[in-house]
Parts: structure tokens; sequence; C-alpha cells
């Protein structure tokens, strides 16, 4: 049963991992704009097409099993790229709509979300492409449970990414302006940001950082396919809420909150129940959460309470 | 004014369409585009390579055969469409659809309103379940396909635990029913039988729960890719049960998926004997690779085969040759095909068919029951 369990929780880690990685990128751009960016799955999946190209690119160069080097070289080129497309998109598609009104960018955002996919359908593939692994089979036995280097190293570069990323928001003066703009856009506009750039930079981190789970998640299950953000996203997506959207260590925390939950419960229940509730029903815990949360606790667990002084300013924006 | 423009528009590009006079169309749709697409893909070469004999022998009373392939996606809505759109072409007279079982089901409710002859590559036992006088399979159906490898498990392996999941689809449900009702009644025990979402990639939690119970055998019902993610992540957690899948997984992609030490030693059902085991299908091989320039899929000996009783029956059925009688035809069918003789009992399935069990092994598929 000790096996059983920590079994679990390592497999929850490791999904966990990812989805508090995509779900950075939703809070953050909600946190600024207000706006549910419903592209973001998408650049989770873009991020898993690119690291599949430039692999294929590298190894077929190198000729080798895949380096160490390769490998960061891979996640800092799959960064940028996809960074840059985020930063376009936002240029392109929530830019002019900024003073629309708040649905606008959401429809725009669900509308890049179906170009994105039905471009990568079309021109890169239908069928599911077989993402090498990163990292040589190596795993560990921990008290009757297999641990991977793989999953090891998921959520050890996840951790590290968010404490990089908590370190540049709480610290540097990009930070600080990011801040200002989430706190409050037009004050921050008066004291002389230009709100453009912290916004910018919003889309080329979140995408980044969505991208680099994209990268991870192929690598981790080895397949890359047009349609594999919908699910995954919707589910980042809800970490983010759970955690409080708008929030950074709140994705964090909903994210993994989010990979314990799903995986016990697919996990538990069957054993609980004698099969009535099967593993099946996994996609109906995430989604069951979601609506527990709105209902008591609409703001997450880290989330501002949301009063109606903070709703009037940045009601418009 | 617009509506009568509109009309003659579309009355203009219908006519433009139509094929020259004298053509017969058959109909298939398939897999062309997803996980499958290497199926659905040579399933259907297969069926072009004995139309194009047919019309090099003189096609039918002098008639030019034509096969209209397309893609259902593996995806029921599209193939109830494109059924549609075959019963609405006057010009098709026979169909060979669909790949998968839950296409089929809902497809041939649409082909026997028309009462368009159908002959299917499905496997699932409910396809036949209508009793629709129109419908064919001169395939293996599940209630085999489920059967054959437990008495495989529980004889020659000696197995006495399985462990059963299946993806929840109508096929992989249906063969993991029977696998499991087969593995019963041949005294072997069933320690846990669940399901799994068919698009889902992780099955860490369904696979540590299996861990515990430590079964000898591991059945999976479903298609690719999860098969191949399902083997993979077995293997990862440690687990060493002889892994059982089905015919959806007969693909390379298996081995790619999941890794060639993992896939090793997996056992998959599949109805077709290797394209060396009679001289027929050797025959086949080298036709295939002459007009395709690739070696023949999975499926390929197959398709051939659905073609090859709908091209007799329109021969037998003459001049006068129609939907109807070419339904009524078909039911008469005795045909020396590639694999055996074809011919149908009073429900259109398949007098005798048969069922082979492979190996991976060393990246490929190796033939393990039964040993010619």
């Amino acid at each position: 049963m000790t096996g059983f369990l920590i079994q679990q929780l390592v497999n929850a880690l490791t999904i966990g991992a990812i989805y508090a990685l995509i779900a950075l990128g939703y809070t953050m751009v909600y946190g600024v704009l207000r706006l549910i960016n419903f592209a973001h799955s998408e650049m989770f999946m873009v991020g898993g097409h690119v690291a599949f190209f430039l692999l294929a690119a590298t190894a077929s160069l190198a000729g080798g099993p895949i380096g160490v080097l390769v490998m960061f070289a891979v996640f800092v080129a799959t960064f940028v790229a996809v960074g840059l497309l985020g930063v376009g998109i936002e240029a392109a598609a929530y830019r002019p709509l900024r003073h629309a009104s708040r649905l606008a960018p959401m429809l725009s955002a669900l509308g890049v979300a179906i170009i994105l996919q039905n471009v990568v359908m079309l021109f890169v593939s239908r069928r599911p492409l077989p993402f090498p692994p990163f990292l040589p089979a190596v795993s560990f036995k921990v008290f009757g449970a297999v641990v991977t280097l793989n999953q090891i190293f998921i959520v050890a570069f996840a951790v590290a990414l968010m404490l990089a990323l908590a370190w540049f928001v709480n610290t540097t003066t990009l930070g600080v302006k990011i801040r200002a703009v989430s706190e409050n856009p037009q004050t921050a506009q008066l004291l002389g940001i230009n709100i453009n750039m912290p916004i910018s930079l919003i889309f080329f981190i979140g995408p980044g950082l969505g991208a680099l789970a994209g990268t991870l998640y192929a690598s981790y299950y080895g397949i890359v396919v047009f349609s594999m953000g919908f699910i995954v996203g919707l589910k980042a997506f809800i970490a983010a809420i759970l955690g409080g959207i708008g929030s950074i260590p709140g994705a964090m925390l909903g994210g993994f909150m989010l990979g314990l939950l799903e995986t016990f419960g697919a996990g538990l229940l069957p054993m609980l129940t004698h099969g009535l509730i099967g593993s099946e029903y996994r996609d109906v815990f995430a989604f069951s959460v979601l609506v527990l949360v709105l209902i008591f606790r609409p703001a997450g667990f880290l989330g501002e309470a949301v009063t109606e002084e903070g709703m009037v300013y940045k009601r418009d924006f | 004014m617009i509506r009568k423009l509109l009309v003659a528009v579309l009355g203009g590009a219908a006519l433009a369409a139509s094929p020259a006079f004298a053509d017969i169309k058959i109909g298939t749709a398939g897999p062309l585009s997803n996980a499958e697409a290497l199926f659905g893909t040579t399933w259907q070469n297969g069926m072009q390579l004995a139309i194009n004999e047919a019309n090099a022998a003189g096609g039918i009373n002098g008639q030019k055969l034509v096969l209209v392939r397309q893609d259902d996606q593996g995806d029921p809505k599209q193939g109830t469409l494109l059924a549609q759109k075959f019963c609405d072409d006057d010009s098709i007279l026979a169909v060979i659809a669909n790949f998968n079982s839950g296409v089929t089901i809902p497809s041939s409710d649409v082909y026997n309103r028309c009462g368009l002859p159908q002959v299917t590559n499905s496997s699932n036992p409910k396809v036949t379940a209508a009793g629709y006088d129109n419908l064919f399979r001169p395939i293996a159906n599940d209630f085999m396909q489920g059967g054959a490898p437990a008495a495989y498990a529980l004889q020659t392996l000696g197995a006495k635990t399985t462990a059963i999941v299946h993806d929840k689809q109508a096929f992989g449900e249906g063969v993991a029913t029977v696998f499991r009702q087969n593995f019963e009644k041949g005294g072997g025990k069933v320690t846990s039988y669940s399901g799994v979402t068919a698009t889902d990639v992780d099955f860490s939690a369904v696979i540590t729960q299996l861990k515990t119970e430590n079964p000898d055998i591991v059945y999976y019902g479903g298609t690719m890719p999860g098969v191949g993610l399902f083997l993979k992540q077995l293997r990862d957690l440690g687990m060493k049960s002889t892994f059982f899948a089905a015919d959806p997984a007969f693909l390379p992609d298996l081995i790619t998926t999941a890794g060639p030490a993992n896939a090793a030693g997996a056992i998959v059902s599949f109805q077709a004997p290797p394209y060396d085991a009679n001289p027929k299908l050797v025959k086949f091989k080298g036709d295939y690779k002459k007009s395709f320039n690739e070696e023949p899929g999975p499926y390929s000996a197959y398709g051939y085969n659905e073609a090859a009783v709908i091209i007799e029956a329109m021969k037998r059925a003459g001049s006068g040759v129609t939907r109807e009688t070419i339904v009524k035809e078909l039911r008469k069918t005795k045909l020396d095909g590639l694999m055996g003789t074809v011919e149908f009992d009073d429900k259109g399935e398949l007098k005798s068919p048969t069922l082979f069990l492979y190996k991976v092994k060393d990246n490929d598929f190796v033939l393990e029951w039964p040993k010619s």
C-alpha cells in the first residue's frame, strides 16, 4: 500500500508540474489584462511541435543520442520561438481590442486557438508523431514505487522555472513594472510606465513556459499531436482558477493540487467503490473540482477576493 | 431569381462532377488521416488493386469500375455523412465501409435505408446485430478476436490471472468483454476490469492500481495511439505482465510509440496471416509492391478480398446490375479468396473466419500462434 501511495504521488507530481507551468501563462495574462487567453493551450501544443522539429533536425545532424547541451538548446529555442509567437498574437489579435468589451478579446483568443490547431493539423500532421525521450530510461525503486529519471527531471525543471519566474517578478525592475500594470494599468501609465512593454513581456514569458510544458509533456508521454492542447489546457485553466486566477503562486499550487486530486481520484475511487466509479472518470474529478471551487471559493485558494472597489478600476481595461 | 440562378449553378456543378456514363462506382470510407491512417490507406490500396485487375480483364459487361475513396477520419459523424452522400449518388452501386466498428454501426443504418450493398471490415459483434440483409462481413468478428487470445493465454502460457483495460469505445470495450468472458470460462481469474478515456495519454493512475494486483496478463482493448502509450507506461512503471492487445495495435507505430524494448514480447491478435503464408498472398504482395511502390499494409489483403467479393457479385448479376441484384448475389458468394474461401452465413458473417497471434520481436511482428 505504501508503494501504491508513493507511486501515485510521483505520478501526480509529474503531471501537476506540467499543469502548473501552463497555468502560469493563464494566470499572468489574466492578472494584467483580465483576459482568459484561450489560445494559451495551443502554445503548449505548438511548443511540443517546435521541439519535435528542432530535435528531428539536431538528432539527424548529430546522429546520436540527445545530449544535455542539445536538450537545453532545444528548450531555449522552443521558449524563444513560441514566446515570439505569443507576442505576435498579442499585437495582432488582442491589442487592437484592448478597449473593446471584455468579450471581444476572449472571442479573438478562441479564434486564434482554432487557427493554430488547424494550421498544425493541415500543414504538419493529423497523425500523432512519436517524440523521442530526452533522457535515458533509468528508473529507481523507492519504497516499492518506480521513479524514472524523466519524472525527477520534469518536476525539478518545472520547479526551477517557477522559482526563476518568482524571482524575476518579485525582484527585477521589469518585474516591478509587470506587477504595477497588473495592480492598476491606468495608474501605472500615469507614473510613466509604457504599459505595452510589460504586456508584451507577459505574452513572451507565458507562452514560452507553456511551450516548455508542451515539450516536457511530449517527451514524458512520447507523443505530439495537433489536438493535445485542448484538454490539458482546460485542466491547466482549472488549476489556475483553483489556485486563484491572477496569482502566480496560486497557479503553481493549483497545478500540483489538480495533479494530486486527479491521480488519487482515479487511483483510489475504483478501490473504495469496488469498481463502481472507474478510472475513466479521471476528467470528471478535474471538472467537479472546478464547479466546487467556483461555488465555495470563487477567488481560489491564493487569489485576492474581488471587492466592489477592485471591480471598478479593473473592469473596463 | 437568385434561387433560380443558384439552382442552375448547382445543377451545372452536379452535371460537371458526374462521371462518364458507363462507369460503375464502388464507394469506400475509412480512416485516412488520423492515427489509423496507415490502416485505412493501405486497406483502400488493396481494393484498388482488385479493381485494377478487374478493369484489365475487361470490367463488368464492358463497363469500367471506379473506386471512390473517402476519409471518414474514424469519426461516426463523418462516416454517416459520407454514407448519405454515397446513398444519394446513383452511380455508386456498392460500398466497402467502414473500417472502425464505432463508425460502421451508425453508418449501416444509413446504407440499409437506401439498400446499398455494404461490405465492412469492422469486427465488433454489434455490427451485424441489427440483422441488415445488405451488410456483409468477410472478416473474423470479435468473438474470435477475444476468444483466441484467452485460450492461448490459459493453455499455452499457463496464465491464471488477468487485468483488463479498455477505452470504452464500441470496439475496445466489445473485444475486452469477449476476452473477459472467455478467460473466466477457461478457469482464469480477472483481477480487475477498468475503462480509460480513449483520448487520454496518462494511464499511470490505473497502471499503479494494476501493479498491486500483479496479474499474469494485462489485456488492453483499444486503438492507437492509446495502446502504445499504455504499454510504454506499463513497462516504465515496472510491470512485467505479458501484454495482450487486439488488431489496432498491429502497426509499426506500436513499437515506435512504446519503444522497442518496452514493446518486445507483446502479443497482438490479427485476422491475416503473414504475407508469405500461401502462394496467393506472396503473389499479392508482389503485385501490391509493383502498383504502390511500398509493402502492403496489415489489411491490404482484406481490402482486396472485400472488393473481389463485390466484383464477383456484379459479374454474376450480369447485365441487370443494380444495388438490389448485388445484394442478392453477395449472399451466394463462394469466392476462393487470398486467405481461404469466402462464404457468408445468413447474418452476413464469414463462415470460416481466421485469427492469428503475433509477438513483437526485434522491432517486428512474428507469427506466434497457430504455429504452422
